[in-house]
C-alpha cells in the first residue's frame, strides 16, 4: 500500500528537464507569455525510462534521465516565508537536439506498461557527477566523503 | 556559552506549522514500511513508471501551469480577504503540496547524505540573519524570500557573522542550514507529474544549502527510542483506522493493518489492538476487531502529540544510514555505540558518521557537553570545506608521547628544572640561548632573570619548540586558550563553507564527462 517505490511516497514526481538553449529559450518565452498551447509540447519514454523523446511543434529532442548526486528539495511557498516541501528531485533529463547515437533512437512502439528497475551497475551509467547549483559542480568526485567498505561488504545485489 | 560558536536555538522560536497530511502521517508521505530497495533510494526516487494515471496514454502531453498558478493565488487573495487580511493556512490536502501553483524554490543540499531529511509536505521557513555594521546601519537590501533577523554575537551558526554580513538560512524542526542563492540555469525546467498528468514549469529561485546544523536527534539502531517510536506509530496508525471507521461499533480488520506493516509480526500487532478492541470470531462482526465500548479514542490532537513528523523522519533517516552501513559491510554490534561509553575512539570512523552520533554530538556540544572534533574523517566534504559532529571531551586532551613533559614539570622540586636552585650563572646562560644580549641581561635582577627564564621557556613550549620545556611552567593550553582555539577552528570552516558555497565560479572541469561512467562513485 505505501511501499516506497520510488515516486509512491510522495504525492508527485517531479524532474528536472535542461533543453537546449534555443528550444529553452521558446519554451521558457511560451510559457511566461501564456501561448504554450500554440506549440504543443509531449513526451515519451523507454520501458526503464531513461530514454525519452520530446516533441516540439515539429522538433524532435533526445533526451536521457540522469541521477542527480544532491538531495535537491522543490519547496512550494505561497507567502515567500514559510516553505512546504512539494517534491524530492533527484534526476535530470537532458536534451539534445539531435540522437548521439542508435542508443538515443528508442523505438516508441515498445512503449510501455513500466516499471522496469535498473540493477545497481546499469544505475551507474545514469549517474550525473555535477549538482546544478555553480559550487557543486563535479560534488560527486569533490566534495562528497568516501565511505571506507569494510572487506566483508556482501554483495547488495542479492536482496530487494 | 563558552563552548565556542555560541549556536544559539532560541532565535526564531515561531514554529512551524506543517501541512495537515503531515501531521496526520499520511501513509502517502510517511511509508509503513522500508525495503532495502527504498532505503538505498532514500529521498531521491527514481522515475519508472510514465503510465501513472489511467487516462493518460503515451506520448503524454505537457502542459504549462501558468493559468493554474494565476488562478490559485486568486483564489489565495480572495480567502485572505474573506477573512480579513489575516494569515490562513492553506496546506490542508495533498493537492495543496502540488507544485503546479505557488512558487517554487529549488534546495540543493551539499552532503551526500544530510543527517535529517524532511518529509513531503512539511513546513521550514527561510530566515535572513544579518548583524549590523558598527556605525549607523539602515539594514540591508531585503533578499527576496524570508524574513530579517538581527544577530549580534549570538550567531544561529558554529561560526558568527561579521559586522554587515548577511546569511539565509532554511529552519524547521530538524535542522537549520544556511543557504545560498544562485542563478537558475535558463536552460533547467521542472516537470510535475501527478495524477492529472504531466506539466511544465519555471522554478523561481535555486539555492544551495550548507551543513546542517540538526536541532533533532536520530535514535540509534535497536535503541529504546527507535523501539517505542515503531510501537506508537502502529499504535497511532490503528487508532486512525478505528477513527475513520464509520460502523457501528467501530470496528477494523487485521488484513487491513498487516497490508501496510509487513514487517510486524501478527503478534506484535495484535499486541497493540488488544490495548483498545476486542476480536471477534462469530456473529454480525466475525474476523473483526471491534473497538471497546469503554475505551476512549484520543483526539486527533493527542494523536499528532504521540507520534511527530519529525519523530518519523529521524526514524527513517536511522534506518537509511543503517542500510548504507550494512551494504559498506559493518553489521551487528559495531554499528550501534554503546550509550555508557564516552571513549569515541573506539567506534570505527564509518560509524561516527552515521547520523544517530552526528546529531547527538552536535546536540550535546551545544550544550557544552562536549566539544566537536570539527575535522578529520566525519568531515562529510571530505576535503575540509565542513565540521566533523564527532564528540571530543571539552579539556584539552594531552598526547601520550608528551605525558613525560607533564610528569616533570609535577615533580620540579629537588629536580634540575628547580627555578629555586637555579643559579644566577645557569639563569642567564639560558637567556643568552633564547638570543638575549649580555647587554639586556646585566640590567636585570635575580628573580627578574628568573622570571624572563620561566615566561620565555613557557612560551618556546605553547609555540611547539623541543628542548626548552624543563623551566615551562602552568599547563601547555589552558581551558581557556583551548576554547579559543576551537571557536577559531569553528570560524574557519565557517568561513570556507561561506566562501564555498556563495561562489558563482564555476569549476573548471570536462565540460564534457556528464556521466560517471565506469567509475567508482559510492
Amino acid at each position: 500500500m505505501s511501499r516506497w517505490r520510488g515516486e509512491d511516497a510522495q504525492y508527485e514526481h517531479q524532474f528536472l528537464v535542461r533543453l537546449p538553449p534555443e528550444v529553452a529559450k521558446e519554451v521558457r518565452d511560451s510559457i511566461n507569455a501564456n501561448s504554450y498551447k500554440r506549440k504543443p509540447l509531449s513526451i515519451d519514454f523507454s520501458d526503464d525510462c531513461r530514454r525519452a523523446v520530446i516533441e516540439y511543434g515539429h522538433d524532435k529532442l533526445y533526451g536521457k534521465m540522469y541521477d542527480l548526486p544532491c538531495i535537491i528539495e522543490s519547496q512550494k511557498t505561497v507567502d515567500r516565508k514559510t516553505f512546504y516541501k512539494s517534491a524530492d528531485v533527484s534526476q535530470l533529463l537532458i536534451c539534445k537536439e539531435d540522437a548521439s547515437s542508435d542508443e538515443d533512437i528508442i523505438d516508441v512502439s515498445s512503449m510501455t506498461k513500466g516499471g522496469k528497475i535498473l540493477n545497481r551497475k546499469e544505475l551507474k551509467k545514469y549517474a550525473i557527477i555535477h549538482g546544478i547549483s555553480p559550487p557543486l559542480k563535479n560534488v560527486r568526485k569533490r566534495r562528497f566523503r568516501k565511505t571506507a567498505k569494510k572487506k566483508y561488504a556482501h554483495s547488495i545485489e542479492v536482496e530487494r | 556559552n563558552t563552548t565556542g560558536g555560541g549556536v544559539s536555538n532560541t532565535l526564531g522560536v515561531r514554529a512551524v506549522l506543517h501541512s495537515t497530511p503531515s501531521v496526520q502521517l499520511n501513509p502517502k508521505l510517511f511509508p509503513t514500511h522500508w525495503t532495502p530497495y527504498s532505503l538505498r533510494n532514500f529521498h531521491r526516487p527514481i522515475f519508472c513508471r510514465p503510465n501513472y494515471g489511467k487516462h493518460h496514454k503515451a506520448p503524454f502531453m505537457i502542459r504549462s501551469v501558468t493559468k493554474r498558478i494565476r488562478k490559485k493565488a486568486k483564489e489565495r487573495e480572495r480567502a485572505r480577504a474573506a477573512s480579513g487580511g489575516g494569515e490562513i493556512f492553506f496546506m490542508v490536502n495533498l493537492e495543496d503540496l502540488s507544485a503546479t501553483d505557488g512558487e517554487v524554490m529549488l534546495l540543493e543540499y551539499s552532503e551526500e547524505h544530510p543527517p535529517l531529511i524532511q518529509a513531503v509536505g512539511m513546513a521550514s521557513r527561510v530566515k535572513n540573519y544579518y548583524r549590523k555594521k558598527a556605525s549607523k546601519d539602515t539594514g540591508p537590501q531585503s533578499p527576496e524570500i524570508g524574513e530579517m533577523v538581527m544577530v549580534n554575537n549570538n550567531s544561529p551558526f558554529l561560526g558568527s557573522l561579521s559586522h554587515g554580513q548577511l546569511l539565509q538560512a532554511f529552519e524547521n524542526n530538524l535542522y537549520r542550514t544556511p543557504i545560498y542563492k544562485h542563478k537558475m540555469p535558463d536552460d533547467l525546467f521542472l516537470v510535475i507529474k501527478n495524477h492529472n498528468g504531466y506539466h511544465i514549469r519555471e522554478a523561481k529561485w535555486l539555492h544551495t544549502g550548507g551543513q546542517l546544523c540538526p536541532k533533532f536527534e536520530v535514535p540509534s539502531p535497536n535503541s529504546k527510542k527507535a523501539s517505542n517510536f515503531v510501537r506508537d506509530f502502529l499504535q497511532v496508525y490503528i487508532y486512525r483506522l478505528f477513527a475513520k471507521s464509520t460502523d457501528n461499533p467501530k470496528r477494523i480488520k487485521m488484513d487491513a493493518i498487516k497490508k501496510s506493516f509487513t514487517s510486524h509480526s501478527e503478534s506484535s500487532i495484535r499486541k497493540r489492538l488488544k490495548l483498545c478492541a476486542d476480536f471477534k470470531r462469530t456473529g454480525d462482526h466475525s474476523n473483526y476487531w471491534i473497538l471497546k465500548p469503554d475505551f476512549r479514542l484520543p483526539s486527533e490532537e493527542e494523536l499528532r502529540d504521540m507520534v511527530t513528523p519529525e519523530q518519523a523522519c529521524a526514524y527513517a533517516c536511522m534506518l537509511a544510514a543503517e542500510q548504507k552501513l550494512k551494504d559498506a559491510g559493518y553489521v551487528g554490534k559495531t554499528v550501534v555505540e554503546d550509550e555508557d561509553n564516552e571513549d569515541s575512539q573506539k567506534i570505527e570512523d564509518e560509524v561516527k558518521t552515521a547520523p544517530w552520533n552526528t546529531t547527538r554530538a552536535f546536540l550535546q556540544a551545544l550544550q557544552g557537553k562536549c566539544q566537536l572534533s570539527l575535522t578529520g574523517d566525519a568531515d562529510p566534504t571530505g576535503c575540509g570545506e565542513g565540521f566533523a559532529y564527532v564528540r571530543v571531551p571539552n579539556k584539552p586532551v594531552v598526547p601520550k608521547d608528551e605525558s613525560n613533559v607533564i610528569n616533570k614539570q609535577r615533580t620540579v622540586t629537588g629536580t634540575d628544572a628547580d627555578l629555586r636552585k637555579l643559579s644566577l650563572k645557569n639563569a642567564r646562560q639560558v637567556l643568552r640561548d633564547f638570543g638575549i644580549s649580555d647587554e639586556e641581561i646585566k640590567k636585570l635582577s635575580r628573580w627578574e632573570v628568573i622570571d624572563v627564564v620561566r615566561t620565555m621557556s613557557t612560551a618556546a613550549v605553547k609555540s611547539g619548540e623541543d628542548g626548552l620545556s624543563k623551566f615551562a611552567r602552568g599547563s601547555r593550553f589552558s581551558l581557556a586558550e583551548h576554547q579559543e582555539r576551537y571557536r577559531e577552528e569553528c570560524q574557519r570552516i565557517f568561513e570556507i563553507q561561506n566562501k564555498v558555497l556563495a561562489s558563482e565560479e564555476v569549476l573548471s572541469t570536462d565540460e564534457e564527462s556528464v556521466s560517471e561512467g565506469d567509475d567508482e562513485f559510492d
